[in-house]
């Protein structure tokens, strides 16, 4: 019938026009949250100071009247669900301080029930992250790579801590980088719960075996090179004595699946060194410019382009799905001789417990299921571990200074508690937990990691570790990334660009700088960058 | 209005009043009956469509400030994704990806499949043998269909690293998957559909009644007379519905790629729509994570998805003719 189709078409055509119209009403509502949000947040921040100072005083007295009064209101009550969010790599810092964080809430009359949600190895966290924060699903607390607080901060997903840290005792005991890094405009966002240095990793029983020095220390790029080359030369007696398919003297990660450690582990400790300062970073402080095209740029690129395309470097590692754990495989084989690295490898990636040990050091130390578990296993591993692998300074391009770069992860607290006063307080007590001397000492002395808090060095586990104590001089030489808003992009551009050349697309330094400025143009703006003087010598 | 009171038999005897509740029962329960879908479909696929589309003339994106404070910004983000060369080899990529891997490759091996499968074998052992080997064959080209996409894409990975598959049975001694991303989506693709273009043609020749390949027999057609004039005019109609389905799919196809070969961006468009909105870098106006971009990119996709289809309905209109 004309008239009903006529009418269903109607209501259709009306139906849709609606829909379209709600559509651009709700985005409309949404472009403006901020002005809601931002009341909202500030009467409750007003709010939670005056309980900040009671639950802070109820948490380090003995039972006050307040405490009694916020207990028979929470036990009566459902239990408080507090998630925290982690990466796999901060499992036996976050779990053993759960368990006294709990153990805490019960003694005190908290019904408090902490929800773990453990990003497992082989994904990439951040990406993970961020998109849980987008999504509003992101934990109450969360661990997150701290060079990505600008950007979360901007967004509004973290809440400030300026109030918690100006009452907390420790906070005196971090160094003023460690703060620096965490601050941004003037508020704190974060706590550190590790840092790093980043070094060149090689195997000593392979440089034996191709009749280089060890202990290796290159002075210059050169040195790294000539040693890789000789290496290179050896591959089928090393494959051979090792009994392995392929092998390369050198590995710089390249490429997007990495991510954030191509810019970190790979370019950043070749541009650091490549020209003298201010000359070696990627934003130019005095200008407030990315530096689209510069001499440290092109010697970096140049130094990705020689290794690759003279096949001193695996291509295919920084493809495959799990890039971290083939890493840490084919160093642990011998497939790779030299790699650079963070110092959270030597437990992390290589230690008694960490996720590829030595197979020849599993077995001389009698340890099955290929961890080691008894302490006599991990002395016995630790000494063994040291014959096989060692660690080298990186040098500048001509061999002038020392080079490395350190980053860490923070914890922070997600803005979403703004509204609920009591949780605020429950996460940021078990931060206090997380982050207690005694729980970093032990977490970092275990994995190899730096400890943030300056006061570890009293606790002895963390104190008798030699090999924390060697990498503590990297600390006087270290540097930090550019974490700029924007960072990010760029730091995306380098990881295509090496991408590029290791799968050999492009074969030519002055290429891979030009691409490198394209890319940078597009992602921050023409305006925002700038050409020095590039030097091809 | 006579029509449908014909139709309910109620005949023009009846009372009018009855014939008039028959008829709001007719007419407007099934309209009725529609609208929980329509609102769910409404809800899940229109809503967020129009909302992609809203988003794509914003600056919001996932991280930093303008996933706080936003507004609108006209078409600076399309103008920016079709500029992008990564964008540009994405799409390039995505159609060769589709057009061999599902048009060449699944529908024609899957009807060549079906049509070995329908072929009738000799007399005696060798005909139950044939028998038992097609229903093997047919059970396990049907395993790779029902294989989830995440399993099948890390075994072709491995399949095709160095040392697996491929260099036991081609000597290829480099991670094919790495080299050469384009064909090893393509080969994964190809084992993965044909069994769904296989089924269909299977069921479409099914529908053949066998006496009008005896009487063109009888007519002394010749074997590819029989294929060109008897089952291609019957078939293609599944043909062309197997051909928008398996565009459609291979088109949009994500999971399978991005376990195989990971987030390379200039590979196929979804790659691209995932990594702009996850990665870390965009255009100079949004932070990171741009979502409002990555909306753009997908809205380009949707109208050529669309382009396409529509492209297919009138290809559908004159073959019908022409067979």
């Amino acid at each position: 019938m004309p008239a009903e189709r006529g009418l269903s078409i109607a209501a259709i055509v009306i139906a849709i026009i609606a829909i379209i119209i709600a559509g651009i009403a709700i985005g409309q509502a949404m472009s403006k949250p901020h002005v809601l949000t931002k009341t909202v947040v500030t009467t409750v921040v007003k709010s939670a100071v005056p309980v900040t100072k009671t639950v802070v005083k109820t948490a380090t007295a003995t039972v006050t009247k307040t405490a009694t009064m916020t207990a028979t209101v929470t036990k009566t009550s459902k239990p408080i669900v507090l998630t925290i969010e982690y990466g796999e790599p901060w499992k036996d810092l976050v779990q053993p301080a759960i368990q006294k964080f709990e153990a805490w809430a019960s003694s005190h009359g908290y019904n408090v029930q902490v929800k773990q949600v453990m990003l497992p190895y082989g994904i990439n966290f951040m990406q993970r992250i961020s998109s849980d924060f987008a999504a509003g699903t992101a934990g109450d607390v969360v661990i997150i790579d701290s060079f990505m607080i600008p950007a979360f901060a901007k967004a509004g997903y973290l809440y400030p801590l300026d109030n918690f840290v100006k009452n907390w005792p420790d906070w005196q005991y971090y160094p003023e980088p460690m703060k620096k890094i965490v601050t941004w405009f003037g508020h704190v966002y974060g706590i550190m719960i590790d840092t790093d240095v980043r070094m060149l990793w090689y195997r000593k029983d392979i440089f034996k075996m191709c009749g280089l020095p060890v202990p290796w220390q290159p002075k210059s790029w050169q040195d790294i090179i000539k040693a890789a080359e000789k290496l290179k030369s050896c591959a089928p007696k090393i494959e051979k004595a090792l009994g392995i398919n392929e092998f390369y003297p050198l590995y710089f990660p390249a490429g997007t699946k990495w991510g954030e450690a191509t810019t970190m582990q790979g370019f950043y400790m070749l541009l650091l060194g490549a020209a003298k300062p201010p000359y070696n970073r990627l934003y130019d402080y005095k200008t407030h410019k990315w530096i689209c095209k510069s001499t440290a740029l092109y010697r970096s690129f140049w130094f990705y382009v020689y290794t690759y395309k003279n096949g001193l470097e695996p291509v295919s590692y920084n493809f495959v799905s799990n890039v971290w754990g083939t890493m840490r495989k084919v160093f642990s084989e011998g497939k790779v001789a030299i790699l650079v690295g963070g110092s959270w490898e030597w437990g992390e990636g290589w230690g008694p417990q960490g996720i590829a040990p030595l197979k020849p050091c599993l077995q001389k130390c009698g340890c099955t299921g290929g961890k080691c578990t008894t302490s006599s296993q991990i002395q016995c591993y630790t000494a063994c571990e040291a014959q096989y692998i060692g660690f080298a300074k990186m040098p500048s391009y001509n061999g002038s200074r020392w080079v490395t770069i350190s980053g860490g992860w923070a914890i922070v607290i997600n803005d979403k508690l703004a509204n609920n006063p009591e949780k605020l307080q429950l996460a940021w007590k078990l931060i206090t937990f997380i982050t207690s001397r005694d729980n970093e000492a032990q977490y970092c002395a275990k994995y190899g990691k730096i400890c943030p808090r300056s006061d570890c060095a009293e606790v002895p586990i963390y104190a008798k570790n030699t090999y924390l104590k060697e990498i503590s001089q990297f600390l006087k030489f270290t540097d930090f990334r550019d974490a700029l808003p924007g960072y990010t992009k760029v730091s995306y551009a380098i990881q295509q660009v090496t991408g590029m050349i290791a799968k050999g697309e492009i074969t030519n330094a002055m290429t891979a700088l030009n691409k490198y400025c394209d890319l940078v143009k597009r992602y921050v703006g023409a305006n925002n960058v700038e050409v020095l003087p590039v030097q091809t010598s | 209005m006579e029509r449908w009171v014909n139709l309910s038999g109620a005949g023009k005897s009846a009372a009018p009043a009855s014939a008039r509740t028959a008829a709001l029962v007719e007419f407007t329960l099934p309209k009725l009956l529609i609208v929980p879908a329509l609102a769910l479909i409404g809800l899940f696929v229109v809503f967020p469509l129009v909302w992609s589309v809203v988003m794509s003339f914003t600056n919001y994106s996932m991280l930093g400030v303008t996933a706080r404070k936003w507004g609108f910004i006209g078409l600076k983000n399309y103008i920016w994704v079709l500029t992008d060369p990564d964008f540009q080899a994405a799409i390039a990529n995505s159609f060769i990806f589709t057009i061999v891997s599902a048009l060449i490759g699944q529908a024609l091996l899957g009807l060549a499949l079906a049509v070995v499968m329908r072929m009738k074998g000799p007399e005696g052992w060798v005909g139950a043998a044939t028998k038992v080997l097609k229903v093997i064959a047919g059970a396990l080209v049907f395993v790779a269909w029902i294989i989830p996409e995440v399993v099948a894409g890390y075994c072709w990975a491995a399949a095709m690293s160095r040392g697996g598959l491929f260099t036991a049975m081609f000597g290829i001694n480099y991670n094919f998957y790495v080299r050469h991303p384009l064909q090893a989506m393509i080969i994964a693709n190809i084992w993965r559909g044909t069994a769904f273009s296989m089924i269909l043609f299977m069921a479409a020749l099914e529908s053949i009644p066998n006496y009008i390949y005896e009487a063109a027999e009888v007519d002394g057609a010749t074997p590819w007379q029989r294929f060109r004039y008897v089952t291609f005019p019957l078939i293609s109609n599944a043909l062309l519905v197997d051909f928008i389905l398996i565009t459609v799919w291979t088109f949009g196809l994500f999971t399978l790629i991005f376990t195989l070969i990971g987030p390379q961006m200039d590979y196929m468009w979804t790659l691209y729509v995932y990594v702009l909105a996850t990665g870390r870098m965009g255009p100079p106006w949004t932070g990171p994570g741009p979502l409002s971009t990555a909306a753009a990119a997908a809205d380009i996709m949707f109208v050529i998805v669309l382009a396409l289809i529509t492209g297919y309905l009138y290809a559908l209109r004159r073959l019908r003719r022409w067979a």
